[in-house]
């Protein structure tokens, strides 16, 4: 199987990566992006949500999931640590320095694009250490007041018909429905 | 700019444009984090079609600055798609929606 490997979604343009894609997809390939930054992975994710039939919900969940494998998997941010840092406005400054450091700045994630039937499979890997996901994939009333942590379970409600977190954490499957039928979430 | 605001008889008014997600935070953070504790706020969605989770983050970050249980906080013209998410965050105990 050819697996294509575009490093970032600048790498080519906007309407030819779309038509790469697509074609690539509808012809059994699997298509592969590496992406390191948020700011590559909110690119990635608005690129990646045109496949899709309903584009603004599935953006929100790929923004989601993109940017948990960047903060959490690669840049190793926990829970406690996000809390504090979003409390005090200071999480894009750590972010970015986080990235500088020799123990993150090699480190990249990808996500796997493939077409199985009427399913569109985003599978998307890190190089973190993986995490405890079990609490994240549901709206915990406990944490409502929380400024961050909903990521997961509405990425669940709003784009997709299955999120699947594998192993450790560092991976997850999510699936979006592209069966006629299948009604917008919001 | 895709946050303006002013101020009318104590409240607060801020209006998001066009999208209200990680990139925009800095301009909401300028337009709503810089008054005193006991301010009213009144937030017009109206021209915002989704949010991400990080822009919850920030509502609630300026529910604590504006008071906590004492904010009065208003999330108004919102769209039936982003009330329904409002709501999935039970955000109804914590501020005014329509």
């Amino acid at each position: 199987m050819d697996i294509p490997l575009v490093q970032t979604p600048h790498a080519v343009s906007p309407a030819g990566s779309m038509a790469q894609q697509t074609a690539a997809l509808e012809s059994g390939q699997v298509v592969v992006y590496a992406f390191r930054t948020p700011d590559e992975a909110r690119s990635l994710a608005l690129v990646l949500s045109e496949l899709c039939p309903h584009p603004e919900q599935a953006k929100i969940g790929l923004v989601e999931l993109l940017i948990n494998a960047v903060e959490h998997g690669n840049l190793g941010i926990s829970y406690a640590q996000k809390t504090e840092l979003v409390g005090q406005s200071a999480l894009s400054r750590e972010l970015e320095r986080r990235l500088l450091l020799p123990e993150y700045r090699d480190k990249t994630a990808t996500v796997q694009i493939s077409r199985s039937g009427d399913a569109l499979h985003f599978l998307i890997q890190d190089q973190g250490e993986g995490f405890d996901w079990q609490p994240f994939m549901e709206l915990d009333p406990n944490r409502f007041l929380h400024p961050h942590g909903r990521g997961i379970a509405w990425a669940r409600q709003v784009a997709f018909s299955l999120v699947e977190y594998r192993g450790t954490g560092s991976e997850v499957l999510a699936v979006v429905d592209l069966s006629p039928e299948c009604p917008p979430s919001l | 700019m895709p946050v303006s605001s002013f101020v009318n008889n104590g409240t607060v008014h801020i209006k998001l444009m066009k999208s209200f997600t990680f990139d925009d935070h800095e301009a909401f953070r300028k337009a709503a984090l810089k008054h005193p504790r006991g301010t009213k706020f009144e937030i017009d969605f109206g021209s915002i079609d989704s949010i991400d989770s990080s822009s919850i983050g920030m509502l609630l970050l300026l529910r604590t600055e504006a008071g906590e249980e004492d904010a009065e906080i208003s999330l108004v013209n919102c769209k039936p798609n982003l009330l329904k998410m409002f709501r999935m965050c039970k955000f109804g105990d914590l501020f005014h929606l329509s």
